[in-house]
């Protein structure tokens, strides 16, 4: 797998987030620390590395159902450790 | 070698420290200051000046806190136990099949583990001692001394089982903690006392090392507030003409002098170019930790000493401890949908002390502390998992001011079975690793149980909603002793009251393995004040 089909997949799996909003503004830095992150790694190599994705550029949802988490949570991670949400929290 | 200079092999240092931690740390500096000879031993690097500023600061103050290791979702326990500093399983002392028993936690860095301390300073009570051949009495002037010279914060409470010391002022306590207090004074129990938290942090606004309250010491503190050897005490002594720091090498046997009582050098590794590297001493003060330590004497042994230097005893190992623990969360209702606290401090504002009795009519006290769960890095996210998504950021907003832990522990279990043996794993740099045989007692299980119960009672009474948490694995605590054992008899230990070796005159140990027994207290300031006793010992010596 190459660093480049990582970050287009980490690209469309961002526009699922129900963060996107939130994030768009962030998908450089947040491409960034994904590729640095073993765990995130391997979750979109095992995407790419799915048949269905190759064929047709999309994954079973259940068949991969680990990996899609994994960004999903690391989306979710990002937003509730972002300045703007914490700021917001703080003022309770 | 990471350092320069002269060859470390030219010359006879008159003592020899191996470790920078806690114990290494203050004798090193100790030594040096009063004019011996010292040469200082690390495995790891010096940290960079900007590690905890730039390049790992704590919390999500890069990257939203993702680290190459982070998983996700986050999980709390990843706030204390996931840093990189953290010695993988191909650096650390023991083997990879160890964690079945026991998890340990070392850094290998100049600083040791203190990198990543809370801080938290508590001298022992003199009922503390039992079985040990020295007193209360024999430290109280070191103690003392040390917390001078590491700066501690705390208040003067008269409390018989907590000594006081000497203290600058703490910072002031939030609401969480005014709910925890109202809590468990109003629980009516005897023996049990709330009070502000000692910790060796500077606190006192403009010192240009004040802390900066990000309320998590152990990720490292960006302002050097909290005290520890690189940052504080090596800086009066690196250029001392009668001092060296040498880093990157690692300390992997000792070899006998002619006499076969007195050690004549320590041989090394440099863990960059795997070379051995024979330092010669007069005098040798192992200070590498519980585990650390006894694995080099292990590692020692020769024919003479199959079962590795020190050892007539067979205590080497053995009477592994740690301090067993119960921590529990929660969100305080009273506090929810409150503005944060304006200063959230070093995060553990108070130490709890407490005691019990069990079943057999044995009494124990337990001790710990309240700590604020800073959530700017979201580890909660695994707890939220059951929530709707589109209601989570309305929940955790709601919730964020509100999350407090009460983690308390009892006094460890001195049990000879529970002990370090060599393991036929070996580190990446060769050199044999360390088994560990571990189980918790009847009684420190039952003692456990009892906490838990007192723990759950207080979060309930401070408006604590769903509590999460329990009693954690052997090793989490951190607070690893007993493993060379302090006695006044070679026949029950591997050190005498002064720490030099039964067996050998010109050896010493000073870190949390010369400990008999663990009491329900932090063993750090302990450790510090053994290694400051033995020094004035040792240039008293040399006077």
């Amino acid at each position: 797998m190459d660093d480049e089909a990582r970050l287009e997949l980490l690209r469309r799996l961002l526009q699922g987030s129900p963060y996107r909003r939130s994030l768009v503004d962030k998908a450089e830095e947040i491409a960034r620390i994904a590729l640095a992150n073993t765990a995130v790694r391997q979750a979109l190599d095992r995407i790419l590395a799915d048949p269905d994705q190759a064929r047709i550029g999309r994954s079973s949802r259940r068949r991969l159902a680990g990996p899609l988490a994994t960004i999903r949570h690391l989306h979710e991670w990002v937003y509730f450790a972002s300045d703007s949400f914490v700021e917001r929290a703080r003022r309770g | 070698m990471a350092e320069s200079g002269s060859p470390l092999e030219d010359r006879v240092y008159g003592h020899v420290v191996v470790g920078t931690g806690a114990g290494g740390g203050i004798v090193a500096h100790q030594l040096a200051k009063a004019g011996l000879d010292v040469l200082s031993v690390e495995q790891g690097p010096r940290l960079a000046g900007n590690y905890f500023t730039e390049q790992n600061p704590p919390g999500a103050r890069k990257d939203w806190g993702i680290r190459s290791y982070s998983s996700f979702p986050g999980n709390p326990r990843d706030a204390i136990f996931n840093h990189e500093l953290f010695a993988d399983a191909q650096t650390r002392s023991t083997s990879r099949s160890s964690e079945r028993a026991f998890l340990s936690y070392q850094v290998m860095a100049v600083g040791g583990l203190q990198n990543l301390w809370n801080g938290v300073s508590v001298r022992f009570a003199p009922q503390d001692f039992g079985g040990w051949p020295i007193s209360y009495a024999d430290l109280a002037e070191d103690y003392a001394a040390v917390e001078e010279l590491i700066t501690v914060c705390g208040t003067q409470e008269g409390i018989a089982g907590l000594p006081d010391g000497r203290y600058i002022p703490p910072k002031p306590l939030r609401p969480a903690d005014r709910l925890v207090i109202d809590a468990i004074n109003g629980m009516n129990r005897p023996g049990t006392y709330v009070i502000p938290n000692r910790k060796a942090i500077e606190t006192r606004a403009g010192r240009p090392n004040a802390c900066v309250s990000t309320g998590i010491c152990t990720s490292g503190c960006m302002a050097n507030a909290v005290y520890k050897f690189p940052t504080r005490l090596l800086p009066e002594i690196e250029n001392l003409p009668n001092y060296r720091l040498a880093t990157g090498l690692k300390a992997v046997r000792l070899e006998r002098g002619p006499d076969g009582a007195e050690l004549a050098a320590v041989i090394c590794r440099d863990t960059a170019s795997g070379e051995e590297v024979r330092i010669r001493g007069r005098n040798f003060i192992l200070a590498a930790g519980a585990l650390e330590t006894p694995r080099l004497l292990f590692n020692s042994r020769d024919a003479a000493a199959p079962n590795g230097l020190a050892n007539s005893s067979d205590a080497l190992g053995r009477y592994l401890q740690d301090n067993a623990k119960v921590a529990l969360s929660t969100a305080l209702l009273k506090l929810w949908g409150k503005p944060a606290a304006p200063d959230i401090g070093y995060g553990d504002l108070l130490i709890i002390l407490s005691k019990d009795t069990l079943p057999d009519g044995s009494e124990f006290s337990f001790c710990g502390h309240a700590i604020h769960t800073v959530l700017d890095t979201p580890y909660y996210l695994e707890g939220l998992q059951s929530v709707p998504a589109a209601l989570r950021p309305w929940l955790a907003r709601k919730l964020f001011n509100s999350y407090l832990t009460i983690a308390l522990f009892p006094p460890g279990d001195p049990n000879s079975d529970n002990r370090l043996t060599l393991s036929a794993d070996r580190d990446r740099f060769g050199v044999p690793q360390l088994d560990i045989a571990y189980r918790y007692s009847e009684r420190t299980l039952a003692m456990l149980e009892r906490i838990e119960a007192f723990v759950r009672t207080a979060l309930r009474r401070a408006s604590g909603t769903l509590l999460f948490g329990a009693p954690d694995r052997p090793g989490t605590g951190i607070h690893y002793a007993g493993t060379c054992r302090m006695s006044a008899r070679p026949e029950d230990g591997v050190v005498d009251a002064g720490l030099r070796a039964h067996d050998h005159p010109n050896l010493f140990i000073c870190d949390g393995s010369v400990l008999p027994s663990l009491p329900d207290k932090h063993l750090t300031l302990t450790i510090m004040t053994l290694a400051h006793r033995l020094a004035r010992q040792l240039v008293e010596k040399a006077a």
